[in-house]
């Protein structure tokens, strides 16, 4: 049996890995949490303490998310952390992609199916989050600024279904923040890794019963 | 006249009704200083752990650093010469590789309001960069932010070059950003690690006094 605590914002490739598999259950933390590390911190522990013993291995599908992991205690069983920055390393399928992409392209906001379709890319967040909260003239002027130095919006394209609809979406955002558009094929090795393994270095660490997640492991053996 | 007042109405992120409180309040003689420290950089204090609480959205922080920064202008002229560039000069810049400023721009105006005189250097500053900078303007302090943790490394990078240019101890090292802890401040050998930029130019102001 496997336990996995994972972002919304890996849902769509994680459930379409793990297919039937019946000794995989896949609890889920909301996306978007990396802007608020220490509300993360705190939901993603409380997921954690739920999980019992019998729930057999504990694998957690985040990568160090604005270091929201750090200090993570693991529970009885041990459990087993991706070394990765973030979840653009788990769509691209390696830390080396992740790292040629970054220094390639460095100015890149990435967008996915799960961004898109929880309107969490720029437009669905100035449309559907900060107009409401400020109005729209505010909204517009703060998403703006937030991607302001950006040069790039690339899709990562993961999965087939609705890839053209979230293509179209993507393509959409560079045109109204004017930005490059640019497509990256995604990699599902890495979710694969998380759903069925093997969970070892240099792709997991694993943090004993009541031990704490720390970071510098994580950047050592990640070579991150 | 009641400051908290002033940092209610600055955390609501209204500028023009705060810009009047702060006017009322110096022409009730309230001195200009107790205004900042004990009306507004308290508000932005609450801004700071709400945003990081996920209680108060960008937008809305964006909101209120514009309030600050209207009822500032109108407040500096006022500040007494004390306070106003006296209290040092800080360097200040996002990291090598890091492009985003939104909360380092918000520090930089909240030590410019407590009367720093500030080099915001960018984005994107090499090493090479803070430390000629460091060099320049001898700052009393240096600021360094980073909002990834692929690029958090580069502070004790900066850290490490200013020791081998022989000028680690001219000047105070704070560092901040989402994924900066007190503990990652401690490894790499800051003095100071800010945790939103309301708190920073307090943390800055007490290690000053105790030193």
């Amino acid at each position: 049996m496997i336990t996995i605590i994972a972002c919304a914002s890996i849902k769509p490739e994680l459930e379409h890995i793990k297919a039937g598999a019946k000794d995989v259950q896949i609890r889920y933390l909301p996306q978007n949490l990396h802007r608020t590390p220490e509300k993360l911190k705190k939901m993603l522990q409380n997921k954690v303490n739920e999980v019992k013993y019998n729930d057999g291995k504990l694998v957690l599908g985040f990568g160090l998310c604005s270091n929201a992991i750090i200090g993570i205690k693991a529970p009885q069983q041990g459990m087993y952390v991706p070394c990765a920055h973030d979840c653009i390393t788990f769509f691209l399928g390696s830390r080396e992609k992740y790292n040629e992409l970054f220094r390639k392209y460095p100015g890149t906001y990435y967008l996915t199916k799960s961004w898109i379709g929880d309107k969490k890319d720029p437009l669905g967040l100035l449309e559907n989050e900060y107009t409401q909260r400020v109005g729209k003239e505010m909204a517009e002027e703060t998403m703006r600024k937030e991607i302001i130095n950006y040069d790039y919006i690339s899709f990562i394209n993961t999965l087939d279904d609705d890839r053209g609809k979230c293509r179209e979406r993507a393509k959409e955002n560079a045109k109204f923040f004017k930005k490059k558009f640019i497509e990256h094929k995604a990699n599902n090795d890495f979710f694969g890794k998380i759903v069925f393994g093997p969970h070892q270095k240099p792709d997991f660490i694993y943090i004993e019963a009541y031990k704490s997640v720390k970071q510098q492991e994580i950047l050592k053996l990640g070579g991150i | 006249m009641d400051l908290s007042r002033i940092s209610e109405t600055l955390i609501s992120g209204k500028a023009d009704e705060l810009k009047k409180m702060v006017e009322e309040a110096v022409n009730d003689d309230v001195n200009p200083s107790d205004i900042l420290n004990q009306g507004l950089l308290p508000g932005m204090d609450a801004v700071g752990q709400k945003w990081k609480a996920g209680d108060m959205f960008m937008p809305e922080v964006l909101r209120c650093a514009k309030a600050m920064s209207s009822a500032m202008d109108y407040l500096r002229p006022k500040l007494k010469d004390d306070d106003i560039g006296n209290a040092g000069t800080m360097v200040i810049g996002t990291v090598a590789g890091d492009l985003h400023d939104i909360g380092k721009d918000l520090v930089a105006m909240m030590f410019e309001g407590a009367g720093y005189k500030v080099i915001n250097l960018g984005i994107d500053q090499s090493n090479e960069n803070f430390i000629n900078a460091v060099k320049e303007h001898k700052p009393k302090l240096l600021g360094m932010s980073a909002l990834l943790t692929t690029t958090m490394p580069r502070m004790g990078e900066v850290i490490n070059s200013l020791k081998e240019a022989g000028i680690r101890d001219q000047v105070t090292v704070i560092i901040g950003g989402a994924p900066v802890t007190d503990d990652f401040a401690k490894e790499i050998g800051a003095d100071l690690y800010g945790p939103n930029a309301g708190t920073a130019v307090g943390i800055a102001r007490e290690y000053f006094q105790k030193k």
